[in-house]
């Protein structure tokens, strides 16, 4: 990196986390360390909670998630404008009333302690893997452009995140995120318009799409319903809708964004937003994918885009097989060139069986040039079976490294770290937030001064700083970051979302019933995960909720109306 | 019993939901055409 590309890193990431630190001074005790006072406007809210979903992975992993599989990640949010609606009525209204902290203190009120501190537990373990993965996705950025090994480079970032989230707590977290919101949309957008920029001067936006298209990556909708395949419409709309419903209205790190609000209208009108905003901003970021696709069609891509493991490879005894292979590749690239030339050649004259020949040959090259490369992975695991095979996260970033003007990949970088810290402090603040409230205050010290609870909350924040570091070093074994985080999600959030919905919906239901059915269900969604054809993890979220809400009724009709027993 | 307070658009939250189901159909159609028309 350039120095002008330094400066701007550093001077954006400076002013964004001084600014945060300066507005959240003051902070005496844990309502408005945790809560940021419940003072904040729907504008806030709503880019809160925007930006607490969009980390690092979002920006790092969806392009590159998109240059390989297309378009159709896009469908897994059709379900969120739809869970916002459930939200704002349901969930709101309850979480304001009762005047919560956490989303688990309700659980408490409604059934009993063992089934509040079951679901916080379920959350802990959740939540806390996923942060861990939250604070990779930036250490590999560090790690490339510094060419320093990824475990110093995860060090760094999560001491740099828990530093930030320690002393700022949530108004911190809340403030400089509505800023990192505002150069995201920004970036992405300068991205965007730099990648249809670099394309060949006869080669405009809409052939950039049409080369895409011809090669599968114009994929966004699929209605072909199938269990098995992970992205398509019913996948989105219904599994998407449980997994969204859980993790806005049931996870912490969304609860304690939207609890800040100062009113149930405030809080509302912010998840709206996040409804109305969050499907386009997707589709943008994964166009700027499809984009990087098409512009790698007329300049040659690395046949392996991680060079760490490039390296490893042209350092070991089958230095001679990959060198061949990639010569292969590269020949073939310069050959689907001519090809796609020759397709936009046709689509320019509207010589449709022109057309129809040319895109047909295209596609074919396409698939020999996908073999060559699946013989290049096959031989990284032959070489160490521990490779990491999966490149998708280095896609975008080894583009900007590459090919964007100085100035501007400092920008992009420091948006990635932006989306990184805001998530993760996020995600720490919710940790430290549920472990003070659900466990410490609750069993351990229920009569303490503000100071104290101020002082515990910070060192929870620390300690699961840590824990989430240690998480970070096992993160490369997970393959694409963005589809880890929701796959671990989706293994709990079915069951937490079914002690909800039975909290709200089903009033007969009791703490003991739902408490065993809790444990049987995440232990069935769990032995379908591990299936050898597992069903695509959408419907885990589905199926967990269902489970858990038969099953709860199920087991209070055995247990007839007995009063429950309180521990 | 205290009144909900109202949207600040729309007049009721049934119709800002009715927004949102509208957009999101909106979007899901204008994909399905981008899908089609590339293929």
């Amino acid at each position: 990196m350039s120095f002008i590309d330094w400066s701007v890193l550093l001077l954006t990431l400076l002013s964004i986390v001084l600014y945060g630190v300066w507005k959240s001074r003051g902070t005496k005790n844990i309502e408005g360390y945790l809560l940021a006072d419940r003072q904040l406007p729907w504008y806030q809210v709503g880019l809160s909670v925007m930006a607490t979903q969009a980390s690092a992975i979002t920006f790092l992993s969806a392009p590159g998630q998109a240059y390989g599989d297309g378009l159709r990640f896009v469908q897994f949010y059709f379900g969120l404008p739809l869970a916002m609606i459930v939200i704002c009525t349901a969930f709101i209204p309850v979480f304001h009333r009762l005047n919560v902290y956490t989303a688990y203190e309700y659980l408490e009120q409604r059934f009993d302690i063992k089934t509040r501190s079951l679901t916080a537990f379920l959350f802990l373990l959740q939540r806390g893997l996923s942060t861990g993965i939250t604070i990779y996705a930036p250490a590999i950025i560090l790690s490339t452009i510094l060419s320093v090994n990824i475990t110093y480079t995860t060090l760094f970032m999560g001491g740099v995140v828990i530093l930030y989230t320690v002393y700022g707590g949530t108004k911190a977290v809340s403030y400089t995120q509505m800023f990192q919101m505002a150069i995201i949309f920004g970036g992405l957008f300068f991205a965007g318009y730099m990648v249809v920029h670099l394309l060949p001067k006869e080669v405009g936006f809409m052939d950039a799409l049409h080369i895409a298209g011809k090669m599968g990556k114009m994929n966004a909708i699929d209605t072909k319903f199938d269990w098995n395949n992970r992205y398509n419409i019913w996948s989105g709309i219904i599994g998407g809708f449980f997994l969204q419903l859980s993790y806005f209205g049931t996870d912490q790190s969304q609860v304690g964004r939207y609890l800040t609000g100062k009113s149930i209208a405030q809080s509302r009108i912010g998840l709206v937003m996040n409804g109305l905003v969050k499907i386009p901003m997707q589709f943008l970021i994964l166009l700027i994918g499809t984009l990087v696709f098409a512009f790698y069609q007329f300049h040659t891509p690395p046949v392996f885009f991680n060079k760490v493991e490039v390296e490893n490879i042209q350092n070991s005894a089958f230095a001679t097989e990959y060198s061949e292979l990639q010569k292969k590749y590269e020949a073939q690239q310069v050959h689907k060139r001519e090809q796609v030339n020759e397709y936009l050649d046709a689509l320019r004259q509207q010589d449709q069986v022109r057309q129809r020949e040319t895109g047909i040959a295209l596609q074919e090259t396409n698939v020999k040039t996908e073999a060559v490369r699946s013989d290049v992975l096959k031989l990284l695991k032959k070489n160490n079976d521990k490779a990491d095979t999966n490149d998708t996260n280095y896609v975008f970033l080894s583009f900007v490294m590459e090919y964007l003007p100085v100035g501007l990949v400092g920008l992009l970088i420091a948006i990635i770290f932006l989306a990184a810290m805001g998530s993760t402090a996020s995600g720490l603040n919710s940790l430290a937030s549920t472990t003070i409230v659900d466990f410490y205050k609750r069993f351990h010290k229920k009569e303490a001064t503000d100071a104290h609870y101020l002082s515990a909350s910070r060192w929870a924040t620390v300690l699961w700083g840590i824990f989430c570091v240690i998480v970070a070093f096992f993160a490369s074994r997970l393959g694409n970051l963005i589809e880890a985080v929701n796959i671990l999600g989706s293994l709990f959030y079915g069951t937490i979302l079914g002690i909800f919905l039975v909290a709200f919906w089903m009033k007969k239901v009791k703490g003991t019933a739902v408490f065993y059915a809790a444990m049987i269900t995440e232990c069935c969604v769990i032995i379908i995960s591990l299936q050898e054809h597992p069903i695509a993890f959408l419907w885990l979220n589905v199926i967990g909720c269902l489970l858990l809400m038969i099953l709860a009724w199920v087991i209070q009709q055995f247990r007839g109306s007995q009063k429950e027993e309180l521990p | 019993m205290m009144q909900e307070e109202k949207p600040p658009f729309l007049k009721t939250w049934r119709n800002v939901y009715l927004l949102l189901v509208v957009v999101l159909g909106l979007f899901i159609l204008f994909l399905y055409s981008v899908t089609h028309y590339f293929l």
